[in-house]
Order: C-alpha cells, then structure tokens, then sequence
C-alpha cells in the first residue's frame, strides 16, 4: 500500500491547484513580511509589540499556510476520490476503509508538511538575518517545541476528521465551499484567545506566545478526536456508500 | 461448526446467498433473495430498471448491510473482485498509468502484473490508446480498461455490474470471448447486465430479478429460449406480439 501513497504524492506534486498554493502562498507572504518588517521597524512602537506582532505573524503564517494546503490536498485526493467512484471500487475491492483513511491521512499529512518545514525555514532565516534577529533570540525557546509537538498534533488529527467527514458527507457539490471557507475560519478559532487577551492589554511574547498557541492547538486536537471517536462508531462501508448517492 | 450440508453446498457452489433481505429508508429493496452460484459458471442477474440488482451486488461485496439473511463465499469473503456500474479511472493519466497506480492498492507481485496486464490489453485491442489519457477515451475503452484493472487482482469469483454498458459490438466479442476464458481458467462469474443478446450468448444460469425478489431461475440453454419474450412475459411489463403477424 505505500505504493498508493507515493503515487498520490508524485500526482499532487504535478497539481496545479497545489503547485500554486506551495509557491503562490511562499511568494506573497514573504513579500508581506518584508513590506510588514520595513514598516514596524520604522515605527515607535515598543519593542514587546514588535516582538509580538513578528512572532504573531509567524505562528498566523504557518498556520494559515498549513490550513490551505490541508484543503487544497483534501479537495484534490480525497473528494476527487469520492465523485469519481474510486472510494467505492476501491472498498468493493477489499481494501479496508481504515487502510484508505490512513492511505488518505498520510498523504495530505506528507503533503502540508514539507512544504510547512521548507517556508518554516525561511520565515526563520528571514527573521534571523535581518534587524529581526534580537527578537529572533527572544523567540528560541522551549515554548516552540510545544508549539511543534501541538501542531504536530493538530494538523494530524484535523486531517483525520476533515476526511472522516468528507466520506460520509452526503452533498459532495458543498464539501470543497466548505473546505475554502473552513481554512479562514480555523485561523481564526486558532488565533481568537491570542488576540482576545491582547484587546484585554496582555500582549504575550516569546515563550508565553507559543505556548499559549500551542495549548489552544492541544485543545482543538481534543476536540477533533473525540469527533473521530464519535463518528468511527457508527462508521461503515454503507455509511460511505450511501453518501456518493445524491 | 461447518454441518455436513454447508460443505457439499460450497463444493458444489462458489457463493451461496440466503434469504438476504435489505430495505433503503422505508422502501424494501431486496425481499428474501436466495440463490447459489456454482463455481467455475457465468451467472447473470437480469430485470428492469429498479428491481435490485446493484442493491444485491452491493449487499454481496458487503458495501451494504444486510438487514437479514447471509451470504457465504466459498474462497472466502475477501477472494472476489468487482467491477461496478461507473467508471473510476483517473482522467488525466494514460490507461497504463492508471494500471499501475490501482496495483499499488491491490497486492501483487509487480512482474507478474505487468505480463498479465499487457495480455489483456493486448486482448481488448487497448494497446493503441493505452499510453493515452484516460480523458481522451471513448465510454467503451474506459469500460474496458476498468474491467483490466479489476481482472488484474487475479480473483477466483469475479462480480461485473454491466460490464458492456456503453460498449460498441466489436467490444462486446471481445469481452464476451474474454470471460468465456475466464470460465475456462476457473473463474465463477457473476454478471448483471441489460443486454439480453450478451447475456444470452455467454451465461450457463440467469435469474430474472423484480422489485427485489428472483422470480425465476433458470439454465441457460444457449439460443434454445427467446430470453427476451422470456423476460418480457415475467416482468409482465409489455405484452409480446405473436411473430406471424409481422
């Protein structure tokens, strides 16, 4: 079976729609963050705000960049799957509905995150060599590696849920709209606590930033498992079956 | 424990259904069926638009659950291949590319997938388009090269929801002669189809299926019986002009 994985990655690679978001997505925000950087730094704002605003951008970035890229992955593989009638030989067939989920799972999974490591990079290279790089001194701390293992933890389980969802929704006309609108909407539950307490006056940076992000990411993953174990109850192959008629 | 009629049953029989009943909402869609398929036969379920029979094949590869009854498979519920009433090619890849990322799903040993595909191919006169894309076919040559990829799991019972839908007269020979070797090789087949002429010409057993129940069963004596005024008669729908009068 990891043939089939490698396969939808080598026809993902070659998608227009992914191409443009891996490249699409790298260009415009680096160019925002340069234009961003260059306006801030000739600011007065104080320096805790600065910080705030670059680690904000950061965590917003990856996250909002990732969000996309689970869309556009889902949208390609899984849906495409879905109206074709692929799902439906391909269970017909004997494969188990938990060896596409998971054939589905690491793939979008592989997808979303190598280019996140890539732009990762990049955001921090851009940070570190330029007038960014004091903050960037302040911000290599433990609190990112909660932030990694939070992510790590999120985007596999919205993953997870989002084609749990998929397979047994029944009007597939509606699954890629919602896929579109669900990527803004997530970034906004995600950053929604952070900003709150920043109109509340408390401004977090550095390790206290990542941490906070990552525990609401932590929550979010908690919540999607319990949706999966919710749904992996009821789920069959007529469940699924059932849905690719209208 | 295994009772000493349920071993002579799957001696004699590759699948045995029995009292399978299954309703869709409130609507019964399969009332009681029952009925065996011997091995190494061509089996054909025929009837009018409605009457079950994608229901039945479902119910048999366990896409859907049944709501009484059982089935019994006598090489084992995982040893069948299906082929379903659409498509499910990926149109932009060549037929050969679409070959090859299916057998990433169904475990093979690659050499000897490529001899037996490049067989088939040869057979269903495909080798001319079969680095083409997918998209550029016509219905026929798709349905042809769905039934390869579904050949190609090398699966002693084999269920083809019409197969020769859409399919030029030319294809139909070529199909036809293909399962007779089918047959030949060891293979029980199940088929449904609308075409009374293919089903006339290649089945040994037909049963004619009306709003979810088999009203009749019978051995097909190649072009001894008019199937179609046969048919016609026991579905009641159409009153079957003498031929003298024409």
């Amino acid at each position: 079976m990891k043939s089939s994985i490698k396969l939808y990655v080598k026809d993902m690679i070659k998608n227009p729609s992914y191409l443009f978001i891996v490249i699409g997505y790298l260009c415009i925000t680096i160019n925002s963050i340069f234009k961003v950087k260059s306006s801030i730094l000739e600011s007065d704002m104080p320096e805790e705000v600065v910080e705030f605003t670059f680690q904000y951008l950061f965590f917003t970035l990856i996250i909002g960049y990732f969000l996309f890229l689970v869309m556009t992955g889902i949208s390609s593989i899984v849906v495409s799957d879905k109206l074709s009638g692929r799902c439906e030989m391909l269970l017909a067939n004997k494969v188990s509905i938990e060896l596409l989920m998971r054939n589905y799972t690491i793939t979008i999974f592989f997808l979303c995150v190598l280019p996140i490591f890539i732009y990762a990079v990049v955001l921090l290279g851009i940070y570190s060599f330029s007038e960014l790089n004091e903050i960037m001194d302040k911000a290599w701390n433990v609190g990112n590696l909660f932030f990694v293992l939070g992510f790590f933890i999120f985007s596999l389980s919205l993953i997870k849920m989002i084609i749990y969802i998929c397979l047994i929704l029944k009007r597939v006309e509606i699954i890629r709209s919602i896929l579109s609108f669900s990527s803004i909407g997530f970034l906004f539950i995600v950053m929604a606590p952070v900003n709150f307490l920043c109109n509340q006056g408390w401004i977090l940076t550095g390790y206290a930033l990542a941490l906070a992000i990552s525990a609401i990411l932590i929550v979010l993953s908690v919540i999607f498992l319990l949706v999966i174990l919710v749904m992996k109850k009821n789920y069959s192959n007529e469940r699924v079956v059932l849905s690719f008629r209208q | 424990m295994v009772c000493e009629e349920s071993v002579t049953e799957f001696e004699t029989n590759a699948v045995v259904i029995n009292g399978l009943q299954k309703s869709l909402g409130e609507k019964t869609v399969i009332n009681g069926i029952s009925f065996s398929i011997p091995h190494n036969t061509i089996y054909s379920i025929i009837g009018p638009n409605g009457a079950g029979k994608t229901t039945l094949i479902r119910l048999i590869l366990k896409l859907l659950n049944k709501d009484e009854g059982a089935v019994y498979y006598a090489h084992g519920e995982d040893k069948l291949a299906a082929l379903l009433e659409n498509d499910y090619l990926y149109e932009t890849k060549t037929g050969w590319e679409n070959i090859m990322f299916f057998h990433g799903y169904f475990n093979s040993e690659e050499k000897e997938y490529i001899i037996q595909a490049k067989k088939y191919v040869k057979q269903l006169q495909l080798d001319t388009a079969i680095d083409c894309k997918v998209a550029t076919y016509s219905k026929g040559m798709k349905r042809k090269l769905s039934l390869i990829i579904v050949l190609l799991r090398n699966m002693p019972v084999l269920i083809l929801d019409e197969p020769t839908s859409g399919i030029d007269p030319v294809s139909r020979v070529l199909i036809r002669n293909l399962l007779s070797q089918l047959k030949k090789d060891g293979k029980t087949i199940l088929l449904t189809s609308h075409d009374l002429s293919e089903i006339e010409k290649c089945s040994d057993y037909i049963s004619i299926l009306k709003e979810g129940k088999i009203i009749e069963t019978f051995c097909n004596d190649k072009g001894a019986i008019d199937l179609e005024e046969r048919f016609l008669k026991l579905i009641g729908e159409v009153e079957v002009e003498n031929e003298k009068q024409y």
